[in-house]
């Protein structure tokens, strides 16, 4: 147990350096963002409200969101320090929704400017950054505002509103993202940029988005080649993502409640192949559950809680099961690091986003309160503590979302030690019953 | 509040739960791999944080609030506690409720000062200085999103960091932005540094969908509080004017030039 406890430790290595703070120390990020700022500007046309863009080079090109500058040869961009120049539309690409700007400048004048990362290098669960002018940061206060989040999934937006028309492969991100903020930068943690911010939400699951950096640097190739930027991209999004070959990742698995468009998440806590997830079910319900990979396993409904929100499923097949075995005696109080396993309709890969535990005994006394800002689709997901063990299963989604949309940060996850009695307890009266005939012989 | 109903009957089962994993943890510490101690040591600032300022957190109305002296003054939103003279609240670490009644108010800065009646030794917050406050600094909110810890237990905490300073949106002027997660019921309640100081009020929220959070919250910095907190220990009843050790602190501290000038300026939003 503990071996497998510490391979899941080592596979999720990355995902919890989103965790990963030092301590209660002064944060490092300080100095980092300090110098974003000039790197950063609010982007206007006139009829029309402020996006973001970023400064790609030191001449003044600069990427932003192509949204403002429909029909327009020029617009207005500010720095936060108040320098305000107008910059050329230089060229468009619509699949990317985005623009290259020149700011028209002396020709001596050189600009501060963002180092473009990998897209193809992005991991689930590893540290983002957005920074930009959302509600107008900078034209009102002079102020670049940043926020500190997770790559929480990465999927192929399919469904576009007014906002933005951007369909296609998107970095999901629970830093913040709002109006004013699209056009802006998402970074990684060496301060290059990873994707540009866009307004695109997928209904399914209404969360920020970004999209990748090499697509954007596909679209513009000639030209930040021409300026001597690195413009090379790496192999295709997906490879970058996290490996569907490890083995805590099998473990999950995506539910389609029945009667239902919507997906679940599962987690297969034991080789017997029981499966906890959230959601209502009827006992002796057959269900599909999708494993890794998009394999297809049926499963029965062994047990239903209203009141934790849970179920428990078992396995059909004798296959070799992956798991994660629940670790009913890891502590829980008030801010410890967590990070949630999920699985989304959209996505092949799992949703990772990381928190704390806010606090404990809420909705009666039963559960634990996270701030991670979950969707609905994440029920029934892993929660892990900083060593990878399984501390308790996301669930109460659906008051949650009834309270607070999907996006304010107050998520519920049954422990894992309520769980077990929970299940102990069916077991126990499993055993009595087949006890019985025995005792009358 | 369908759930609240199906769940309320699970009240007594959920403390043995609560408790049982605690009990073990520190026997299971003793065997742990070093590495995995380790792991575990990194959380254990940040929860110790969490419980000590939480004894300092006050459920107020609809929303939240934060002791500043031991002599018991309670600092909340204006929006909060501004239009009754009399409150029942419940500080974040017992169980018992308490009477405090209206010191001071300004609806313009949407600040409130209470004092809890007959409390001399209240858990209390050391108020900081948003001055030194950068973007990209971590900072811990305190507060009771959607009234979930209303009848026991402590506030829902979260992590998160500045966001940009010296904002003016809405009411506020010269506010923090942050994006911890701060939802209806978090107003009032505490921004903290990591030091365990008070920084601010959280009170106002901008999102994208509806009324909750998306990452955008705003707080009173605790400098603006300082410079209006004479003014609000003032318009305290007659009858009370020895100096109490919050009035002695504030005197030491604040100069006397008017505050939240800015205030009545972003009344045109």
């Amino acid at each position: 147990m503990n071996k497998f406890a510490f391979i899941v430790l080592m596979l999720f290595s990355y995902t919890l350096y989103a965790g990963e703070f030092t301590g209660l120390t002064p944060d490092s990020r300080v100095t980092l963002l300090s110098s974003l700022s000039a790197t950063i500007v609010s982007v206007r046309s006139e009829r029309q409200d402020s996006a973001s863009g970023f400064v790609v080079s030191p001449d003044g090109l600069v990427l932003t969101v192509s949204t403002l500058t429909r029909n327009r040869h020029s617009v207005q961009v500010r720095f936060a320090d108040g320098r305000t120049f107008a910059a050329d539309v230089i060229a468009k690409d619509h699949e990317t929704e985005s623009a290259l700007l020149r700011i028209q400048s002396p020709e001596s004048h050189t600009f501060s400017f963002l180092a473009l990362g990998d897209s193809s290098a992005v991991k689930i669960g590893s540290h983002a950054t957005s920074a930009g002018n959302p509600l107008d940061s900078i034209l009102a206060d002079h102020q670049v505002a940043v926020s500190s989040g997770t790559i929480t999934s990465i999927y192929d937006v399919q469904s576009a509103d007014a906002d933005s028309r951007y369909l296609g492969p998107a970095l999901e991100t629970d830093a913040a993202i709002n109006s004013g903020s699209e056009g802006g930068a998402l970074l990684n943690d060496a301060e290059q940029v990873i994707g540009m911010v866009c307004l695109a939400v997928d209904r399914t699951r209404m969360r920020g988005t970004a999209v990748p950096i090499n697509r954007i640097k596909t679209a513009y190739e000639k030209f930040l080649v021409a300026n001597n930027i690195d413009a090379s991209t790496a192999l295709a999004l997906q490879d970058g993502t996290m490996k569907s070959s490890d083995r805590a990742i099998q473990a999950l698995v995506k539910i389609h409640l029945p009667d239902s468009t919507e997906t679940v998440s599962g987690v297969v806590i034991d080789e017997a192949g029981h499966v906890l997830t959230s959601g209502t079910f009827a006992l002796g319900q057959q269900v599909d559950v999708e494993r890794a990979a998009g394999r297809i396993a049926r499963a029965t409904v062994l047990r239903h809680s209203e009141s934790m929100d849970l179920s428990l499923l078992k396995l059909d097949s004798a296959e070799e099961n992956s798991c994660i075995p629940l670790k009913e005696t890891a502590s829980i109080v008030p801010g410890i690091r967590i990070t949630i396993l999920g699985r989304c309709a959209l996505c092949e890969m799992p949703t990772i986003n990381t928190g704390i535990v806010s606090a404990v005994g809420r909705l009666g006394g039963l559960t634990a309160q996270s701030n991670a800002r979950l969707t609905a689709n994440t029920a029934g997901g892993a929660v892990l503590n900083r060593r990878g063990e399984l501390i308790g299963i996301v669930s109460h989604t659906k008051s949650m979302c009834e309270l607070c949309a999907q996006n304010a940060g107050v998520s519920f996850f049954t422990p894992a030690g309520l769980i077990r009695s929970w299940i102990d307890e069916l077991t126990s009266v499993a055993a009595v019953s087949v006890q019985r005939p025995g005792e009358k012989r | 509040m369908n759930f609240n109903s199906r769940l309320i009957i699970q009240i007594g089962l959920s403390f043995l739960f609560a408790l049982g994993p605690l009990r073990f943890i520190s026997a299971n510490e003793e065997v742990s791999h070093d590495n995995a101690t380790k792991e575990w040591d990194a959380d254990a600032p940040l929860v110790k944080l969490i419980e000590t300022t939480s004894k300092a957190f006050v459920f107020i109305g609809d929303g939240s609030g934060v002791v500043i002296s031991e002599d018991g003054y309670v600092l909340t939103n204006y929006h909060v506690a501004g239009s009754a003279e009399s409150w029942t609240i419940r500080l974040g670490g017992e169980e018992q409720t308490r009477v405090c009644d209206v010191v001071g108010k300004d609806a313009t800065c949407d600040l409130c000062l209470l004092k809890i009646r007959g409390i001399d030794h209240a858990p209390c917050m050391k108020l900081g200085s948003s001055a030194t406050l950068e973007s990209g600094q971590e900072v811990l909110a305190l507060g009771d999103p959607f009234k979930l810890g209303e009848k026991r237990g402590g506030p829902a905490a979260s992590i998160g960091i500045v966001s940009a300073v010296h904002r003016n949106q809405g009411k506020y002027t010269d506010a923090i932005q942050t994006d911890c997660a701060i939802n209806p019921g978090n107003s009032g309640g505490p921004l903290i540094n990591l030091s365990g100081e008070l920084i601010g009020l959280t009170g106002q929220i901008n999102s994208r969908y509806g009324k909750n959070n998306t990452g955008i919250a705003f707080a009173i910095p605790i400098d603006q509080i300082k410079l209006a907190l004479p003014r609000l220990l003032q318009r305290s009843t007659v009858g009370a004017m020895h100096q109490s050790p919050l009035q002695a602190a504030v005197a030491s501290e604040v100069r006397s030039r008017p505050i939240c000038n800015y205030g009545q300026e972003s009344s045109r939003k």
